[in-house]
């Protein structure tokens, strides 16, 4: 049978065709768009909706002292949206299959402008809330790539007004903090997108350090202080560096909400014959310069000299806001900045508000989708890191661990004593100025019972209440709690045998200060950079990020058990009030044991067999 | 009225009065024998693991006495049977941290109760014996520590508080007038360690070897 065709008919058919063609990609950006496109009504403040979980732990009304003047000024506030549903679960399986050697989507990372396409709020819902946010009077300071959130800054009055709250003063622990005095809401057209709003307060999370200006003289009292030689020694990275592994060509972010003084660093790397490699210092745009604050420089400083310590090739990134930490954090990740980041900065699951939570959620999360891997301390009070926040001496409120290290998208970091009663030391230093001879044995850091220090000093450990557990965390002694537990892994933090920095200017006869002090730290703060550099040293073996460390150190520790060093003496036990929770005995907290343990996690790592033993486990089979 | 008696207890009854039946006149040669047991244990209470990498901070003493009181209760054909308690005392000290600015010491209380059927061969004055049996131990301690940060507690060393295991012993049986003395060689395997260190060096010893003498009175 033949068909024969009009000429009317072929431009019929040349119409649909070229109809077709042009309708057709239409249609799918459309649907692509319809697909995400969440803010379907008018956004209007006439209803509402309360956004819950914004009320600060420590705003209380006993600390209120009244409401602030309408033109005080809040920087940097962000509205984090939240994924759908769909998006969640979505994200889960990919965060899975990133870090599943068999999955073809095996460290496939993203952008963070890919993952807005595939887990952020669509264009036209972003160009919606901005115009919303600009219409109350806000200035727009950062419309975030992965479209998680914008930031946009505004005066009390503006605040109010847009989310029906009431922005109060309050003083805590002596120091003034502004935080909401009411649970914020939002207009109905936004109560399923916005996940929360961050930085209705100033309570900021704290450093997790201790230090102490070490009057004695070494050479006389036999004491004994790291340097980055000696750490190099203790945990064998020494034997990475000599293969040509010093974290030369990566990078790793640093968090900090202070100024440093690059002097400082510098002199530090002198001293401990590491090259010069100043690290970049990068202010959050829109924020206020922070200025220096004397707690959050020590913080940045061994932050910063540490991390550099063990990868020397490494370019660090400084992180600044005069927002907090957190908002550093935020801007690392969706800049994509490093594929590493170290935030040494915490607080107790309780002292945070479900929305922070549900944020700190969401952006680490997004930080692992881009191959990033996030390191933080695990706490320097033990179980009771409610109690070691605000300084006491007995602990009052219970087990409680420590955030964002109980966070399942971060590398929490516990602490360690280094047993050194043997023969662990050089009689000289060297020219670097180290004189550890080989591994030292480690215990638990429990600094208040093994050395009567004043206070709560003990490797941070325990159950998150908040998180549940991560399907990697298994092995010998985890826990079957179905909660995240901390820490993952541990290191060095007593001051038995701290850390030496420099800062404030304060080397400047060697490590010693004009009145021959030595500044020197303890505490989970240092683990974390640590760590962090050792991950440094990691990818440049690699040559490839690794986003989530965790899944790897759980299966390596099976696997090749000499990898770590498993501490099973000691315990985090801090005194605790008779009768308050989780109270025994007197004393809170986790004993050590073989395998993982709630005191000292996997244990401390032996760097090289770490650089050695990850690739063979977790390369794509 | 009708009383309804279930096909369970009917069967438990059946046995039971079979039984009497059938024992009754072999209990009727029966003995008592009413005592005490007092010795010494050969095998040391815990064991100390070597493990080049990890420091040990552990050390005990072994009390050497145990004692207790015990009956036994003779049926025909040179069978026995034997009950009893055996009190062992445990000490042990450690460092928990290693460091020796924090010590602890742990006293620790056992309680035994061994169940035995015994054999008795039929050689005069001496009456060589062996036995097989059961034997059930409840375990409870305290340590106190060198720190008055810390009270004393359980000891975190104690993983369970009861055991049981499965007894074998061999003795003679010296009978002078109605007094018995007993001297026996006791071996014990418990089902688990009661005591176990989070290092995995120190734990208790899952074989008891102890030399007992016992002194009874009876027919």
């Amino acid at each position: 049978m033949k068909f024969t065709t009009t000429p009317f008919q072929k431009w019929v058919a040349l119409v649909v065709f070229i109809g077709l063609s042009i309708e057709a990609p239409l249609r799918l950006t459309s649907a692509q768009v319809n697909a995400a496109d969440r803010v379907t009504r008018a956004i209007e403040g006439r209803s509402t909706s309360v956004l819950r979980g914004h009320l600060h732990p420590l705003a209380t009304a006993a600390a209120d002292q009244g409401r602030v003047g309408p033109g005080f000024h809040l920087d940097r506030i962000t509205m984090m949206f939240k994924p759908t549903g769909a998006q969640q679960a979505s994200l889960a399986t990919f965060l899975d299959q990133l870090h599943n050697p068999s999955s073809p989507e095996y460290q496939h990372w993203l952008t963070p402008e890919q993952f807005a396409d595939r887990f952020g709020m669509g264009r036209a819902d972003m160009d919606k809330i901005v115009g919303w946010l600009r219409a109350q009077g806000f200035v727009i300071e950062e419309v975030a790539p992965s479209r998680l959130w914008i930031t946009f800054a505004g005066n009390a009055r503006q605040v109010e007004s847009a989310f029906q709250t009431e922005i109060h003063q309050y003083v805590v622990n002596g120091t003034s903090h502004y935080a909401n005095a009411i649970e914020p809401a939002v207009p109905d057209a936004l109560a399923d997108v916005v996940l929360g709003l961050q930085s209705l307060h100033n309570f900021r999370v704290k450093p997790r350090f201790h230090s102490r200006k070490a009057k004695f003289t070494s050479s006389i009292t036999g004491n004994h202080f790291l340097v980055p030689d000696d750490l190099a020694t203790i945990y064998d990275i020494k034997q990475a560096y000599s293969t040509g592994i010093d974290g030369t060509g990566g990078s790793l972010a640093v968090m900090g909400q202070t100024d440093i003084l690059l002097s400082d660093i510098q002199t530090f790397r002198s001293l401990s014959g590491l090259p010069a490699n100043d690290p970049s210092v990068i202010l959050v745009p829109g924020s206020d310069d922070p200025g220096i604050n004397n707690d959050d420089l020590t913080e940045a400083d061994l932050d910063l000299e540490w991390a550099g310590a063990v990868a020397p090739g490494a370019q660090i990134i400084y992180v600044n806001s005069n927002n907090g930490v957190f908002d550093s954090l935020l801007y690392a990740i969706d800049q994509n900045l490093a594929p590493i980041i170290s935030i040494s900065y915490g607080d107790c699951e309780s002292n945070f508000t479900s929305s922070d939570l549900n944020i700190l959620r969401t952006v680490t999360q997004q930080a692992n989708a881009q191959g990033i891997t996030v390191v933080a301390p695990a706490g320097d009070a033990g179980a009771a890191d409610c109690d070691g926040t605000i300084g006491r001496q007995i602990a009052r409120l219970g087990p409680t661990v420590d955030v964002p290290a109980s966070l399942p998208y971060v590398t929490g970091i516990g602490g360690s004593t280094l047993y050194d009663v043997g023969n662990y030391w050089s009689s000289t230093n060297n020219g670097k100025n180290g004189s550890a001879i080989s591994y030292i044995p480690e215990v638990v850091w429990n600094d208040t019972l093994i050395f009567g220090e004043t206070g709560l000093a003990a490797g941070g450990g325990g159950r998150s209440s908040v998180f549940p557990k991560p399907s990697w965390q298994v092995g010998r002694g985890v826990p079957q709690d179905n909660a995240r537990d901390v820490p993952d892994v541990s290191l060095a933090a007593s001051m038995h045998v701290g850390y030496l920095i420099c800062s404030a200017g304060n080397c400047v006869n060697g490590f010693r200060a004009s009145d021959d002090s030595l500044m020197v730290i303890g505490g989970t703060s240092v683990g974390a950079p640590v760590f962090a550099g050792i991950v440094a040293l990691l990818n440049q073996q690699l040559n490839s990020a690794q986003g989530n460390v965790n899944p790897g150190l759980y299966v390596i520790a099976s696997t090749v058990p000499g990898t770590f060093h498993d501490i099973v003496n000691g315990a985090n036990w801090l005194p605790c009030q008779s009768g308050s929770p989780g109270c025994s005995f007197g004393v809170i907290g986790y004993t050590a044991s073989r395998g993982y343990d709630l005191a000292t996690g996997l244990g401390s790592v032996d760097v090289f067999k770490l650089l050695t033993a990850w690739p063979s486990l977790l390369s794509p089979r | 009225m009708r009383v309804v008696i279930s096909k369970r207890i009917f069967f438990y009854v059946s046995v039971f009065l079979f039984f009497t039946a059938t024992l009754n006149p072999l209990l009727a040669e029966e003995s008592m024998l009413f005592g005490a047991k007092g010795g010494v244990p050969i095998m040391d209470p815990f064991t100390l693991t070597n493990d080049s990498a990890i420091a040990n901070n552990y050390t005990f003493e072994t009390k050497r006495f145990i004692g207790g009181p015990f009956f036994q209760l003779n049926l025909p054909l040179h069978i026995g049977f034997e009950a009893g308690a055996l009190y062992r005392r445990l000490h042990y000290e450690s460092n928990p941290f290693l460091f020796d600015t924090l010590h602890a010491s742990t006293n620790a209380n056992v309680w035994e109760f061994p169940l035995m059927v015994r054999r008795a061969l039929p050689v005069p004055y001496l009456h060589p014996y062996g036995g097989i049996g059961v034997s059930f131990a409840h375990v409870s301690g305290k340590t106190d520590f060198s720190n008055a940060v810390l009270q004393s507690r359980d000891p975190v060393e104690l993983a369970k508080t009861w055991n049981t295991g499965g007894l074998v012993a061999g003795g003679i049986d010296i009978r002078h007038g109605r007094f018995h003395y007993q001297p026996e060689i006791r071996y014990t395997r418990w089902a688990t360690q009661t005591f176990v260190s989070g290092n995995g060096l120190f734990n208790s010893n899952l074989s008891s070897i102890d030399f007992l003498v016992g002194v009874a009175f009876g027919k």
